[in-house]
């Protein structure tokens, strides 16, 4: 009786190991190179003015942004939340295809009145602590304008 | 140009997000109605430190002295174009003489030094691959090509002065190459498409065609 309890142990002892091994051997099969390894996105270390235009039509303008940098965007005019329409990248140095931020492009809401409208932006890195990038700037409307 | 920046970077507790248009449209709403309305420009901050960088502040015509005198001037002019790059601001109307066959556009401005200028561009004249940015925005403006989805102009002509000229083609050349490569077909597209509107138009407008460069326009 003790000889079969013996046998039935050893049995599973082997049993248990040829599994670690198989096991082992399964796992020594994955390729190192699964984990990818990359840098976090780059902070936004600047925001600076690209430019605007004015609409004729649409009575509004398009007001555009360069921010060196990745992060999340936010921006006002004449109070109210807007979000960029387009945002292409642009490279540094130019004529190189190495991604340096986005232009954010933003439309303004319908102007009907003339006077002045503030704008105002921040950029929040998606990395490094959170970093942050301010942009404000007044636009002006004229009676040519929304003529 | 300098820009300072103080306090202690937190690399290791931060979760990391990618480059990329997706997580770039993600908009921060929690920041939305949290402005810190300050007198510079532009400013970067880090781990709640805020530093001005005083060399861009002059990049901005709005900050320029005398610039809202200007800006809310009435011209008394039907204006076909209006608008700024990070050297100057400008608007834009048709001169008397102006006419089908020969359009000529007066420009009248401010730089970020906040001195006014005035010019008037024949735009049959105009050649794309030396060009300024004014003579560029008035080819735009008067073939109305902001209609057509284009591109814009490149963003290294953003800090072009009144009379500074650089190649557009050869700008708009690269632009595609370096969208490509980055995958980003749709402003490749109307990179191309911004590109062949400006390379057809000097042709159709300098030759003796009296439909000028509407055609060209119309079939990009």
């Amino acid at each position: 009786m003790k000889n079969g309890l013996k046998k039935v142990v050893s049995i599973l002892l082997i049993c248990m190991m040829m599994m670690g091994l198989s096991t082992t051997s399964f796992a020594s099969d994955v390729p190192d190179d699964l984990v990818i390894p990359r840098e976090p996105a780059a902070p936004v270390t600047s925001v600076t003015y690209a430019g605007y235009t004015w609409f004729e039509k649409e009575h509004c303008f398009e007001i555009r942004v360069k921010v060196r940098g990745f992060g999340f965007e936010s921006a006002k005019f004449d109070g109210l939340p807007i979000t960029s329409y387009k945002a292409p990248g642009w490279y540094e140095p130019v004529g190189s295809n190495n991604l340096a931020g986005w232009i954010y492009h933003y439309k303004t809401p319908r102007i009907f009145d003339p006077g002045l409208y503030e704008f105002s932006a921040v950029y929040t890195s998606y990395n490094y602590g959170g970093q942050k990038g301010y942009f404000d700037r007044t636009f002006a409307v004229t009676e040519d304008m929304l003529q | 140009m300098s820009i300072l920046i103080s306090g202690t970077r937190n690399y290791t507790s931060v979760p990391y997000h990618s480059v990329g248009r997706y997580s770039r449209n993600v908009a921060d709403k929690s920041n939305v109605g949290d402005f810190r309305h300050i007198s510079n420009a532009v400013t970067v901050t880090e781990n709640r430190s805020t530093v001005a960088d005083e060399n861009q502040i002059a990049t901005d015509p709005g900050k320029a002295s005398g610039y809202l005198s200007w800006a809310t001037e009435e011209t008394g002019h039907k204006l076909i174009a209006v608008g700024g790059n990070a050297s100057m601001d400008y608007r834009m109307w048709y001169a008397q003489e102006s006419t089908e066959d020969n359009p000529v556009i007066i420009v009248d401005g401010i730089t970020v030094k906040g001195e006014r200028f005035e010019r008037k561009l024949h735009l049959n004249d105009v050649s794309p691959y030396n060009a300024t940015y004014l003579e560029m925005t008035a080819l735009k403006s008067h073939y109305k090509l902001e209609e057509k989805e284009t591109y814009g102009l490149p963003v290294n002509a953003s800090e072009l002065g009144p009379d500074d000229r650089m190649d557009f083609i050869r700008a708009y050349k690269e632009l595609i190459s370096a969208h490509m490569a980055n995958n980003f077909q749709q402003w490749a597209t109307e990179c191309r498409r911004s590109l062949e509107c400006y390379l057809t138009i000097p042709q159709k407008a300098s030759s003796s065609d009296s439909a000028g460069g509407a055609d060209c326009v119309r079939r990009c």
